[in-house]
């Protein structure tokens, strides 16, 4: 492996769906305590990139490496992450709070007072027994900020993390970012909005046709 | 030990939402649909002669072909959805891994059919409420339709084969229903999430469709094939087939039980060796 600070290192990956190349000999290194960013068009395959690091999809080519951990090899799944991919989805009939509780509780003992701490860190009522499918876009964006976060994880996927948020939800999710990134985390995160990417990240990449770009940022500036 | 204990109370808690669900209560209302026409008549019977019925039904069900077909039909619509990869199971898949999830998938399929059996046993005795008694034994009613076959006069859809009554007590018939329907329910759940892993969702509910008909085909060759009831594991939850000990064309019980079992392991193994390489391809579905 590379430099004790890499957290991620994505080697020449290639993934094909149908004989359609979606990710093109595509190489990228993390450090850790800073954020990424990965603009690209819908389709421009961002997700699968993000998907192939947690480990729910398996590469054609290519290797990825968490910390010296190789993925299929030492590990199975990136367990170690906090993630957002696509659009929220949830329990319907579940209130957030029992949302967040049934996935805490996977490797976790209960913990009430800590998931009414992380609910009001994103703005949602804890108390609330509103069922996610009752819940806005945007209340779902934040509940699933909410279990992206709620086991304090050193790494941080998050695609499209600002979706659905007002203004002011942006705002405080820009705060709350840059908060958790000078507590030494690891945030790879994917945006359409350029001024989310301009504000949060170290580093901007552009994904375009499976093929990834340094825009700005490291070593090597473009 | 805490890995297990803690796999245990996954699977258990995913085996919670799965019975609380949609898909369960839309199968209850259909096989409470199918319950009342094929005991409604039996009911009235027992009304009209004042004598109470057993409660325990349901092996004498499982032996009419064309109940067990749509019971079992049932079952395959049940697991459709394997290999249960919606989009909100995402979240859980990164926090267990992909094997210890798989693993908690069995787990929810081993609880929820024998679950699905007791609430089904349950379910008869309710629908013949109050008529019911648990005192003696089968009972008069069943006693007589077994002894004189004159189901077919009074519109019950279903025969009550002398077989089961004499060969059985109530606790012995229920025990073993229970057990062979679970396990063959089990059968069915892990044929279709194995066959979803390494074919395609399709295939899974055509292959568990192969199974769930082959008692019918049985039926109608089993005379020129006798061999074939080794090979029809829906058939072996009908008491009136099955022989405890075997008989020169059923399969024993104990042959069942093993057949039944090392099926199951070998589908678990297919599918923790598949789960490891497949691309988990979320789907948006309740």
């Amino acid at each position: 492996m590379g430099k004790d600070n890499e957290i991620i290192r994505v080697e020449n990956a290639s993934k094909s769906f149908n004989g359609h190349k979606v990710l093109n000999n595509v190489s990228l290194t993390c450090e850790a305590g800073k954020i990424y960013g990965i603009v690209g068009y819908n389709g421009s395959g961002k997700t699968v990139l993000f998907k192939s690091i947690c480990g729910l999809y398996r590469l054609d080519e290519g290797e990825i490496w968490i910390g010296d951990k190789k993925m299929k090899r030492d590990m199975d799944m990136l367990t170690e992450a906090g993630i957002i991919i696509e659009e929220p989805s949830f329990l319907r009939n579940y209130s957030g709070f029992r949302n967040l509780d049934f996935l805490y509780r996977i490797r976790n003992g209960k913990d009430k007072e800590h998931l009414y701490d992380v609910m009001r860190k994103v703005g949602l009522d804890p108390s609330s027994k509103k069922r996610v499918c009752n819940y806005s876009l945007g209340m779902r964006q934040r509940l699933a900020i909410a279990q992206a976060i709620m086991e304090d994880q050193p790494i941080l996927i998050l695609d499209e993390p600002m979706n659905g948020l007002d203004k002011r939800g942006v705002s405080e999710m820009r705060q709350f970012f840059e908060g958790l990134k000078s507590q030494g985390k690891t945030i790879l995160m994917a945006s359409h909005n350029k001024e989310d990417i301009d504000v949060l990240c170290d580093q901007v990449y552009e994904m375009d046709n499976g093929v990834l770009h340094k825009i700005r940022g490291g070593e090597h500036e473009e | 030990m805490n890995e297990v204990r803690s796999q245990i109370k996954f699977s258990w808690r995913l085996f919670i939402h799965r019975t609380i669900s949609m898909r369960m209560f839309s199968l209850l209302l259909l096989l409470g649909f199918v319950y009342h026409i094929f005991l409604a008549p039996l009911n009235s019977f027992a009304k009209s002669v004042q004598y109470p019925v057993c409660p325990c039904i349901f092996p004498f069900l499982l032996s009419d072909i064309y109940f067990l077909v749509l019971f079992m039909a049932a079952v395959v619509y049940y697991y459709s959805d394997a290999p249960f990869m919606k989009s909100w199971t995402m979240y859980q898949v990164v926090r267990t891994g992909r094997v210890r999830w798989a693993l908690g998938q069995i787990g929810t399929i081993v609880l929820s059919s024998y679950i699905f059996v007791l609430i089904a046993i349950g379910m008869t005795g309710g629908l013949l409420l109050p008529n019911i008694t648990l005192d003696e034994g089968w009972g008069k009613v069943l006693y007589t339709l077994s002894m004189t076959g004159t189901s077919d006069g009074l519109d019950i859809p279903f025969g009550i084969p002398y077989e089961i009554i004499s060969q059985y007590t109530v606790g012995e018939a229920v025990g073993v229903t229970i057990l062979m329907s679970g396990m063959v329910i089990t059968f069915i759940g892990l044929l279709m999430f194995c066959m979803s892993l390494v074919a395609s969702r399709l295939w899974a509910n055509v292959l568990a469709m192969f199974f769930v008909i082959l008692p019918m085909v049985q039926k109608n060759i089993g005379m020129a094939v006798p061999q074939l009831a080794y090979f029809s594991p829906v058939s072996w939850i009908r008491l009136s087939e099955f022989k405890i000990g075997g008989t020169g064309t059923s399969p024993s019980m104990s042959y069942c039980i093993a057949a039944l079992g090392i099926i199951c392991i070998l589908f678990s193994l297919v599918i923790i060796w598949k789960i490891r390489t497949v691309d988990f391809q979320m789907v948006k579905e309740d």
